[in-house]
């Protein structure tokens, strides 16, 4: 793998469960470009600014840092680990190897004899398996309030697309790294980017950011389901269609002059924009929306396969075409 | 100095009736125990009492301790022709404790118990059932509206009642949830009077609705690292699996790593691990991920947060029963914590 794919695999593969996102903070800090002004915020937010002389407004990119997990609620007398879930991560982690943000490994087994047969699998049947005997041995590489999240590396799939876990996330914060690539100098916005923690489970980080970081737009940048065909009255995304533009979703209804600006920047960009209607959503910006009191917000968003698996899949293709709209609309 | 939690004023702090919104009586309660420690003071709109010391120009970080004066209760919502009283629950509570619950009604605090038809009128097929809210009336004594209607209003709250004090080695109460945490802020605040840091306790209103008191007072305050003394569920007991008992009574005061609604700062959490540690006081870790605090609210503006919790049997019943060496621990350890930071911030 090369250019973006490759930085997209490198993100999803790195763990960054909700309030452990240090090791991704840490490789968008090394790949940011000159001139930019890196900060963390309480929980743990990295806000990257990008500041010109005389800036055409103020916009604020929302962008997930961490990824959905399952936390540590309890160490039984047998080594084994009680579940409970961080965010959207199915209880189907069943049968899976996971990784706490140590680099230690575990299986995640099911309680009871006949899992198939004891009712539906939710986190309460699941538990972490160190391969170890008693508490006291497993309390020695995991603690009350660590988390796991599926171990998996990206991978490039025939069709060209990419497979792996928290690819939607981690595609949108290449995708605002690479509109930002040329640096303060190649914008004319006044741009923080805030790569927000905790944004799986909630959206908890955004308010502290908006409250930190005025701005006159703010969108988010997110994966959207790519239903193809499960949709029957349209407003589907699809995978390789190119960026989406969310006009509506749970938390969402678009506002205008952010529906304006993102159509006058895919227009600059020489893109087409897939319009949709996301189910689950962006919630990031409808959460900003109101935190804001009504700054124009909106979404942007890269269509995803399987979201909340440890197999999401998504187009490096789409993921360019929503760097490219993002980027022209920085420079607007 | 140790801060040792006053178990005489916590027995009279829980028997006030403070249901959601309607917290003055234990508002004024604790009011007047800070008042001599207090330089500045407020109440917010929604009631919130915040007691600060040096908070315009002390040195070093801003502490917050917060605990919530509200407790679960009732809110009358109509009154029936042959005098009983229709309710609604505010906060989460069990219809299953309720029948036969005494309780404390209206601002005058009229006595009154949960009604419901005696066994002997319930058929066997609804015996094994579990209540419907709309099933029960509160009972006050009155023979019919109109003499209802002179004692109570349609909005007025009941509030349990029932003897608060020691109990054996335990203590029980009702509303222990939160006062216990009120009464381990107030020991803390006393405690640390000294301190060079901007502290304020902050009391909390209507948390068992939505946490929304704090949600007001904590865009209001920026504070910088907040800790919230809550008590919660301790499901020690013989029938409940160890993964799903979340804390035990008589193992110290429970840090959270997680919650529904809040992931604790990670910085936080081990600074109170160090203070426990060096202090020689005993903890343990809050073993489930449900439920929710204002420790959330304070989060999203900003602040570092982590929860101390008191392990309390029956929360949200009427009568929850804890174990003093559990809120004298949490006292110890929040008041060494913040010992600890007004160190860490010394030039």
């Amino acid at each position: 793998m090369t250019g973006l794919a490759a930085r997209i695999a490198a993100l999803s593969d790195l763990v960054g469960p909700p309030g452990r996102e240090a090791p991704v903070r840490a490789q968008l800090r090394a790949w940011l470009p000159a001139g930019a002004e890196a900060r963390e915020d309480a929980l743990g937010s990295l806000l990257v600014r990008f500041s010109p002389r005389r800036p055409s407004r103020r916009v604020l990119v929302l962008l997930a840092l961490d990824e959905p997990a399952a936390a540590v609620t309890h160490l039984d007398a047998h080594g084994r680990a009680a579940l409970a879930p961080l965010g959207a991560l199915p209880a189907a982690l069943a049968g899976r190897r996971v990784v706490l943000p140590s680099g230690v490994r575990a299986a995640v087994g099911v309680r009871g004899a006949d899992p198939d047969a004891d009712g539906p699998l939710d986190f309460d049947r699941l538990y972490l398996d160190f391969g170890l005997r008693r508490r006291v041995e497993a309390a020695r590489v995991c603690a009350v309030g660590d988390a796991v999240v599926p171990d998996v590396r990206a991978e490039l799939l025939p069709g060209g697309a990419l497979c792996g876990k928290a690819l939607g996330s981690r595609a949108a914060c290449a995708a605002a790294l690479r509109a930002c690539a040329g640096g303060v100098r190649d914008l004319r916005a006044d741009v923080t980017l805030a790569f927000v923690a905790q944004a799986a489970v909630g959206p908890r980080g955004v308010p502290a950011v908006v409250a930190q970081c005025p701005a006159d737009l703010i969108l988010s940048v997110g994966p959207a389901a790519a239903a193809e065909g499960r949709r029957p009255r349209g407003g589907e995304v699809r995978l390789g269609g190119g960026a989406a533009l969310i006009v509506a979703d749970q938390g969402l209804l678009a506002s205008a002059p952010a529906l304006d600006a993102l159509g006058q920047a895919a227009a600059r960009a020489g893109l087409e924009l897939q319009a949709a209607v996301a189910d689950p959503g962006s919630a990031a910006a409808g959460a900003a929306l109101i935190a804001a009191a009504g700054v124009p917000a909106g979404a942007l968003a890269i269509p995803l396969r399987h979201p909340g698996t440890a197999c999401e899949v998504c187009s490096p293709e789409d993921v360019a075409a929503v760097a490219a709209v993002l980027g022209a609309l920085l420079r607007l | 100095m140790s801060p040792q939690l006053d178990l005489a004023w916590l027995a009279e702090l829980c028997a006030l009736p403070g249901v959601c919104g309607d917290e003055a009586a234990v508002r004024a309660r604790v009011w007047q125990r800070l008042r001599p420690l207090a330089e500045e003071a407020f109440v917010d709109p929604l009631g919130t009492l915040c007691v600060t010391r040096r908070w315009r120009g002390g040195r070093g970080p801003r502490l917050v301790l917060a605990a919530h004066l509200d407790e679960v209760g009732l809110i009358v919502t109509g009154v029936e022709d042959c005098g009983l009283l229709r309710f609604e629950a505010v906060g989460g509570i069990d219809p299953r404790v309720l029948p036969g619950a005494l309780l404390q009604v209206g601002p005058e605090g009229l006595p009154g118990a949960v009604a419901l038809p005696p066994i002997h009128l319930t058929g066997r097929e609804h015996q094994a059932e579990a209540p419907e809210i709309s099933e029960l009336r509160i009972e006050i004594g009155a023979a019919n509206r109109t003499e209802a209607a002179v004692a109570v209003r349609p909005g007025d709250r009941a509030a349990f009642a029932g003897p608060c004090g020691p109990f054996g080695r335990f203590f029980r109460a009702k509303a222990l949830d939160d006062r216990a945490g009120v009464a381990a802020v107030v020991a803390v605040f006393e405690a640390c009077a000294g301190l060079e840091l901007p502290l304020a306790a902050v009391f909390t209103v209507q948390e068992e609705i939505g946490t929304r008191g704090a949600a007001a007072v904590a865009a209001e305050l920026r504070a910088d690292r907040c800790i919230v003394v809550e008590a919660t569920a301790a499901a020690d007991l013989p029938d409940v699996p160890t993964r799903r008992r979340a804390t035990r009574l008589g193992s110290g005061p429970a840090l959270t790593a997680l919650d529904g609604g809040l992931i604790a700062s990670p910085r936080l959490r081990a600074e109170l691990v160090a203070a426990a540690e060096a202090e020689g006081l005993r903890y343990q870790w809050k073993e489930a991920a449900s439920g929710g605090t204002d420790g959330a609210r304070f989060q999203a503006i900003g602040a570092e947060t982590a929860v101390v919790s008191l392990p309390c049997r029956y929360l949200h019943a009427p009568a929850g029963v804890a174990d003093p060496a559990d809120l004298h621990g949490a006292a110890r350890l929040i008041a060494a914590w913040a010992r600890r930071c007004g160190e860490a911030s010394r030039p």
